[in-house]
């Protein structure tokens, strides 16, 4: 088992958004988190990664309690979390975006290595890599973002709907990429997506949530195999 | 003795002066750093008038009020475009420039020396020149002023001052027109301070910039906030302590020297310290712990009776049959830059029928909302309200004609009660006029008795009857959008546009509020505009819907037949 979160109760503030939450993650799967607009999706991934306090429940990642960590400590334990918008310096050139992105790696070292892998998986980085990351197209910045992840090679993404703000044709390059990512360095993800087909196709398994609870649990496979998932919104 | 009424006299005069700040920073929310110059106006304009002209006391003061409110009439506008910090730098601006006016236009203000011997104060040949004859003609000044600051502040101008300063959106979305309000405020707060920078001037019989400068501009802020902002008697407790303190300190031995020196670091230590430990001031804004309230017996609002709103004068043959097209809306467009938002929709509400928007996030929905309500302005289009055409007209006329909204954020007003934010939204209420207020008290109130039953009447609706008296801001979630709801009916408008009412909600608050809506709409007649992503909601209370993709109607039916087409799924769920 790689994540574990158990009966997890969280929100902002005095606002209380997951009404006990649990869910699991093995080693290597693509998991799919899906849902209505405001139940609680990103609030999941926000309180695994460490960015809100839950208040009861518990997140063990590969058999440590890491309920209480902070992100700097989940980062350096494995994990990545990429938020929707704001997951990338506007201001700095790509490069810069991937040397802050590893900076607080303890092995210095590997940088240029590593850095060269990243180029490998997104072509398009090297070709801009002196150009500021705010004028780069959305689906080259959803790459940037990953990149940035894939520096520090996580155990675990916590992706937040990769196909925001990308057209259809952006998307299924990122997509492909999730996929190789995943079939090649075996890093697991938590994927949450309102694209839900395209959720479905990448995912092994698939979590539903309504108003701040799961409410199925079903594979991928078996869910592409329906006409229509209106029910679960 | 004299002394010490003389220092009571500068107590009263600067409390007077610091209620008036008190007025547009605890009670609309702006922070000016140029307060002083109404007060230079008042003493300045008092001077030129009795020294120049000759005429007594109480015409120089009148002419300082009208002079000052007009000044500061003027000066609301500008803070209509000019948001928070920027607001705050601009004041500084005014301070600035008033100050180098007072100094160079020697031929008006008479430049840095001021102008001496202002005529004593003087009425039926009995003259006001000792500080002890003074000081009646100073209490009664004060007391003039704070009562009408009394009358405006504990009325339902006053109410709607507070929910400005809460969250002027959604109060202009409730139907107030707030820049007549903040006209008005900051008309009569710099007509206040006028009073008492007049009063400062026939009291020491001098007036010089010196008086009127940006540290004094500072100190009326430290005493605001010391005393506590919003809170009646707090321009007093701030007075006596930052003016009267220091005056009575000299009497301590050995403190005589030192209280001039202490005296800055003192008001800037007390602004650290407040900020830091106490921002609320040394008197709270409600001193009262949470009240419980009944309905008074003899004015039993119905809520239910209530929420027919006007369509209660039909008959109910004709509600029943009135198939008129109670919103309607033909062509709208809207790009930002180069992405087109909105796209030639058109849609249309039946009467009493509750209609939802669907679609994927980012399709349009909450844009068509602000394009219908006036906050954002349509590229083309049209909307009509029950035949009338109301496109691009101002939010907070819509009310008038029956179309209310609600937000995605709720926006409740945190820092006012139950009630309070229920009767804020109540219509046409006579004492939310100035002339009203002060000339027919009688009616005013009458009004308020009637709208107090109908507002818990409306808080009974919802189940919050029993927390009527408890702050908005202390509420779940839930329990703010169930007030949102209840302001929302407190318009007694027909048409409701609500966004996503139950947006982050647990289950059992959504089924509260499915309910709710039921409820609203069935017997009140309401015609409802659903804006929901949760299709739980949809599938229990909506009738029709109207299904959005990329900024376009792309489908309109009942909910199952919407559902049941691939061709939307594909929109909803994402393509292949």
């Amino acid at each position: 088992m790689l994540l574990a979160v158990r009966n997890l109760e969280a929100g902002y503030g005095k606002k209380q958004i997951l009404y006990g939450l649990t869910l699991s993650i093995l080693p290597g799967e693509i998991v799919g988190l899906i849902g209505h607009n405001g139940a609680g999706k990103s609030t999941t991934l926000q309180s695994i990664f460490g960015l809100i306090t839950p208040h009861q429940g518990r997140v063990i990642y590969m058999d440590r309690d890491l309920t209480f960590a902070s992100p700097a400590s989940k980062l350096d334990a494995g994990i990545y979390h990429l938020p929707q918008e704001n997951f990338i310096f506007s201001d700095l050139t790509v490069t810069d975006n991937l040397e802050m992105s590893f900076f607080t790696m303890k092995d210095q070292a590997t940088f240029e290595s590593r850095r060269g892998e990243v180029f490998q998986f997104f072509p398009v980085l090297r070709d801009r890599k002196n150009q500021l990351a705010g004028t780069l197209s959305g689906g080259e910045r959803r790459m940037l973002g990953i990149g940035m992840g894939l520096l520090r090679k996580p155990k675990l993404f916590l992706l937040d709907e990769p196909s925001s703000g990308l057209s259809p044709v952006a998307f299924q390059n990122v997509a492909k990429i999730i996929q190789e990512i995943n079939s090649s360095l075996q890093t697991a993800v938590l994927l949450v997506e309102q694209n839900v087909k395209a959720a479905f196709k990448l995912s092994k398994r698939v979590y539903v949530m309504k108003a701040g609870r799961i409410i199925l649990e079903e594979t991928g496979a078996e869910l592409l195999k329906r006409n229509e998932w209106w029910d679960l919104f | 003795m004299d002394y010490l009424v003389n220092i009571l006299v500068f107590v009263l005069i600067y409390a007077v002066l610091v209620q008036s700040l008190n007025l547009i920073m605890g009670y609309v929310g702006v922070i000016s750093m140029g307060h002083a110059v109404f007060s230079a106006i008042g003493a300045y304009t008092a001077a030129l008038i009795s020294v120049h002209l000759g005429y007594n006391f109480l015409i120089g003061m009148a002419a300082g009020f009208f002079l000052a409110a007009v000044v500061g009439a003027l000066l609301a506008i500008p803070s209509l475009r000019v948001r928070d910090e920027y607001l705050i730098v601009f004041t500084v601006g005014f301070q600035m420039v008033a100050y180098e006016f007072m100094l160079t236009a020697r031929g008006i203000t008479e430049g840095q020396g001021g102008i001496p011997n202002i005529p004593v104060p003087r009425l039926f040949g009995f003259e006001f020149n000792t500080p002890l004859r003074f000081f009646p003609l100073a209490f009664g000044a004060a007391v003039v002023c704070f009562c009408i600051v009394w009358r405006l502040v504990h009325s339902p101008f006053g109410r709607v001052l507070k929910a400005i300063r809460e969250d002027e959106s959604a109060c202009r979305a409730l139907g107030k027109n707030t820049l007549k309000f903040k006209v008005l405020v900051f008309a009569l707060g710099g007509g206040i301070a006028a009073i008492a920078g007049s009063s400062l001037a026939y009291f020491i019989t001098f007036v010089s910039p010196g008086s009127f400068s940006i540290e004094i501009s500072i100190s009326i802020i430290v005493m605001v906030i010391l005393g506590g902002e919003a809170n009646f008697w707090g321009p007093l407790v701030g007075a006596a302590i930052l003016v009267g303190l220091p005056e009575v300190l000299r009497f301590v031995p050995g403190a005589a020297g030192v209280v001039d020196v202490l005296r800055e670091i003192f008001y800037g230590l007390i602004l650290m310290l407040m900020m830091i430990f106490r921002p609320q001031g040394i008197l709270p804004e409600y001193a009262a712990q949470a009240k419980e309230y009944q309905i008074p017996t003899d004015v039993q609002g119905d809520g239910n009776k209530d929420s027919v709103g006007d369509e209660g004068n039909l008959s109910l043959a004709r509600r029943k049959t009135d198939t008129t097209q109670v919103l309607e809306i033909k062509g709208l467009s809207k790009s930002f830059g180069g992405l087109q938002a909105v796209k030639d929709v058109s849609l249309t509400l039946a009467s009493g029928r509750i209609t939802g928007l669907i679609g994927p996030n980012g399709c349009g929905k909450t844009t068509i909302f602000n394009l219908i309500t006036g906050f954002l302005n349509a590229d083309s289009g049209r909307v009509y309200v029950r035949g009338k055409e109301i496109t691009g007209r101002a939010p907070y006329k819509l009310v008038n004609d029956g179309l209310v909204r609600s937000w995605q954020d709720i926006r409740a007003f945190k820092d006012m009660t139950l009630l309070d934010n229920v009767l804020v939204a109540r219509p046409k209420q006579s004492g939310e006029k100035i002339l009203s207020l002060f000339f027919s008290p009688w009616q005013v109130a009458r009004e308020e008795r009637e709208n107090y039953g109908k507002a818990l009447g409306y808080l009974k609706m919802v189940g919050l009857l029993d927390k009527a008296g408890h702050l908005a801001g202390n509420l779940s979630t839930a329990e703010q959008k169930l007030v949102a709801l209840a302001r929302l009916m407190a318009t007694e408008c027909p048409v409701l546009l609500l966004d996503e009412p139950t947006a982050a909600l647990d289950m059992e608050s959504v089924e509260r509020i499915i309910k709710l809506i039921r409820n609203i709409a069935k017997q009140g007649w309401k015609t409802i505009l659903l804006i929901e992503h949760n299709l739980d909601v949809v599938r229990g209370l909506v009738e029709e819907a109207y299904f959005m993709g990329e900024g376009r109607v792309l489908a309109y039916g009942e909910p199952a037949s919407l559902m049941a087409n691939p061709k939307l799924a594909e929109v909803y769920f994402g393509i292949d």
